[in-house]
């Protein structure tokens, strides 16, 4: 044990035998403090570990582990090495299958034959279908158009400067003419009505 | 394990830890019995207490055995149970750091005392000069040197065990060694 880990062959920092004051200090430190635990030592280490649970990895790396110790250095570095090569391929084969699988998705239902994934398509075709229904704001431009005669009828009852009567006073001379038809006969004797107004005078 | 004689001084550590894995105790018994004296030299070191020491060596092979799982047997299992102590170490270095200055007079020296009272307390005295010194040390200077000089590791040991290239662990170890130079000068002139 002594012989590997060689206490007395500390020399400078790259083992050599060269030495400074600082390391000449620390291996007589080191001299100083080669002492051992206290007798029973051991037992009160094991008493403490007794309440322990075994330190298992599993059974299936516990065989792998076991049968790897028994190999020898060579053997153990090839078997690395073919662990390797063997989690490259898999890592690569999974990069293709999930490279084909996201293809195939992308591809959509034109060429894949299953009745699932053509369900999935007509529903984004008909969300931008539904986004006409704005058809509904084209009856208020239909509005204005009351509103345009509402405006001119305020200057035919600003003329006259009247009450709101007068506007059927305006109209009666027109069944004037219907006098050739000799049909409404009993409007004309309405018509001296407005000359008897006042302003006449 | 019935197939393997525990005993014997050849025993690998691959195949001890898998004992342990399985259920078998008295290989780790066996670890223990054969690391003992590494674990607990190096938590001296550090501690500079012996009853400390003792209580982190425990604590080191406890914590080990729960975690005997992970190791991954790259380097020795010896160098991979001094990393655990050194750290376990220089943690309850800094929980008791505030009590320093009336424990450490307690506790001088670690060795023998000699005939000679006042020899024996300048000796102390530098031993506690050391083992602050390479506490102050910021890591990775502080592991490299505690694994150095106080985990007793070869720095091919050091290398496989905290999976650092050689070359970093010896540029690690001399810029250690040069900061505890300039800290020791200082603390000597003081």
């Amino acid at each position: 044990m002594t012989d590997e880990r060689d206490p007395r062959g500390l020399g400078g920092p790259d083992g050599g035998p060269e030495r400074d004051p600082v390391t000449e200090e620390l291996v007589r430190y080191g001299a100083l403090t080669d002492q051992h635990p206290s007798p029973g030592f051991v037992d009160r280490v094991m008493t403490a570990v007794e309440a322990e649970p075994t330190p298992a990895r599993g059974g299936l790396v516990n065989a792998v582990a076991a049968w790897l110790g028994q190999l020898a250095g060579p053997a153990r570095q090839s078997l690395r090495m073919a662990a390797v090569a063997a989690v490259v391929v898999l890592a690569v084969g999974g990069a293709l299958i999930g490279g084909e699988l996201s293809g195939l998705l992308r591809q959509g239902p034109s060429q894949a034959g299953s009745s699932g994934s053509p369900t999935a398509s007509p529903t984004l075709t008909a969300s931008p279908s539904a986004s006409p229904t704005p058809s509904p704001t084209l009856q208020p431009t239909e509005t204005p158009e009351p509103t345009i005669d509402a405006t001119e009828r305020p200057q035919a009852t600003g003329t006259n400067g009247t009450a709101e009567t007068s506007p059927p006073t305006t109209e009666t001379p027109r069944p004037s003419a219907s006098e050739d038809g000799g049909t409404e006969t009993p409007q004309p004797t309405e018509t001296p009505r407005p000359s008897s107004s006042p302003g006449d005078h | 394990m019935a197939g393997i004689a525990w005993h014997d001084a050849g025993v690998d550590d691959r195949a001890i830890v898998q004992a342990v894995l399985t259920g078998d105790r008295d290989a780790f018994r066996l670890l223990v019995e054969r690391e003992q004296g590494t674990v607990y030299r190096a938590c001296l070191r550090v501690l500079g207490r012996p009853h400390d020491a003792e209580d982190v060596a425990q604590e080191s092979f406890v914590i080990a055995y729960r975690s005997l799982a992970g190791f991954r047997g790259d380097g020795p299992l010896a160098g991979w149970l001094v990393r655990i102590a050194t750290r376990l170490a220089y943690r309850r270095l800094g929980q008791r750091r505030p009590t320093t200055s009336i424990d450490e007079v307690a506790e001088l020296p670690l060795h023998a005392p000699g005939s000679d009272p006042m020899a024996a307390v300048l000796a102390g005295e530098r031993e506690r000069t050391v083992r602050l010194a390479v506490a102050a040390l910021p890591d990775p200077y502080r592991e490299t040197v505690a694994l150095r000089f106080f985990g007793e590791l070869s720095l091919e040991q050091i290398a496989t065990t905290t999976r650092r290239p050689i070359n970093t662990v010896k540029t690690h170890l001399r810029r250690g060694l040069e900061r505890l130079r300039r800290e020791m000068h200082v603390e000597a002139r003081s």
